[in-house]
């Protein structure tokens, strides 16, 4: 399994990366400071589970389960035992309590392989796509897609690296992305929810891009996010 | 690890009696970090070394803090430093810490702050010692 860690405390994460060291099915694939730094890895990496520090500055670990739903299995660490029950709240793997020994640790993971391997793992179909530019086939991952744009016959898929322009129409597209990721937002745009960084009254942003949002499609936006 | 519920913070003058228990609460117990080693001496050094270069920030901060009596960040520092201590297995100073977060947030026991902070600075700069011993020896 892929994990990231995120705590503060450069000695919590070494003793963490350490414990992960141990056993032969963790990838520690990141380390952060902070929860912003590990949204940005989220965005960009498939990672299957978070060691998350409930106490860290500007967004706490608690903070970041209440505002974004597309996470990975969370194990929570503090000093605090004080959290364990509201921590349970948000459905998290498990809740380790600092110092974490080794034995402990091995139980926490194990749960979350057990989690990890009783869910279905998401076919070639419902991660990527295939869109026909020109006479080829290029495959897309769909945690890359920014938005999706109509160009009059033609829509632009839009990356991080690049733009491709595919014959088709928007209400076609929209039937072959997943419904919990992408949102109708305006009659020539399709959003990838996952990538929202602010949403005003009849736009929202995505990277330095304003994208519109129409009335007739705000409701349907407003209810697939998650909202405190 | 420490699960002690009310601690009385000690008051650390110069007499022997009080001296011999600054050397107590000076005393490592490096169990933890060995185990979470599980031999490697560089893991090991990399840990101590972290310390060495961290706590003395925290130190400058919580000295700054207490100058401008703020109450907030000074409990914000005594939080971070747990995680040290308790890999250094520095116990007694863990619960000084401890506390002194906790009695960051009660206006009644601000003077013990006040009184007690001092005393845990300086405890924190002998471990400082301490930690370079432990990584000489690794060497």
């Amino acid at each position: 399994m892929k994990c990231i860690i995120v705590d503060d405390e450069k000695m919590a994460r070494l003793a963490i990366r350490k414990h992960c060291e141990k056993v032969n099915y963790l990838e520690v694939i990141g380390e952060f400071e902070n929860a912003m730094e590990a949204l940005e890895t989220l965005d960009k990496e498939s990672v299957d589970l978070m060691f998350l520090d409930i106490h860290l500055p500007e967004i706490s670990g608690i903070d970041l389960v209440k505002s974004y739903s597309h996470l990975p299995m969370i194990i929570f660490s503090t000093h605090h035992k004080d959290f364990a029950l509201e921590a349970f709240e948000y459905d998290v793997v498990d809740y380790l309590l600092k110092p974490i020994n080794f034995p402990r640790f091995l139980k926490a993971v194990q749960k979350a392989k057990n989690q990890h391997e009783a869910t279905p793992s998401p076919g070639l179909a419902s991660q990527e796509i295939f869109i026909k530019v020109d006479n080829r086939l290029v495959k897309l991952s769909l945690n890359d897609i920014l938005w999706v744009e109509a160009k009059g016959d033609y829509v632009l898929f839009k990356t991080d690296s690049k733009g491709h322009i595919v014959h088709s129409t928007l209400k076609n597209i929209l039937t072959k992305l997943p419904d919990e990721q992408f949102a109708k937002v305006h009659r020539s745009y399709i959003v990838n929810l996952g990538k929202i960084v602010d949403i005003e009254d009849s736009t929202l942003v995505i990277r330095d891009k304003v994208i519109p949002i129409s009335r007739a499609n705000k409701e349907n936006l407003m209810g697939k996010l998650n909202m405190i | 690890m420490f699960p002690i519920k009310k601690y009385v913070l000690p008051k650390i003058s110069e007499d022997p009696f009080h001296m011999n228990l600054l050397a107590d609460f000076l005393i490592p117990d490096l169990t933890y970090l060995q185990e979470l080693s599980g031999g490697d001496i560089e893991f090991e050094i990399e840990m101590l070394e972290t310390y060495e270069e961290e706590v003395p920030q925290h130190i400058n901060r919580i000295e700054e803090y207490l100058e401008k009596v703020s109450w907030i960040s000074l409990s914000e520092e005594f939080h971070s430093l747990k995680s040290k201590l308790s890999i250094l297995g520095f116990k007694h100073i863990y619960q000084m810490a401890d506390v002194l977060e906790e009695q960051c947030k009660n206006p009644d026991e601000l003077n013990e702050v006040k009184h007690s902070t001092p005393d845990l600075c300086k405890m924190l700069k002998e471990t400082l010692e301490i930690a370079n011993k432990e990584i000489q020896k690794r060497q």
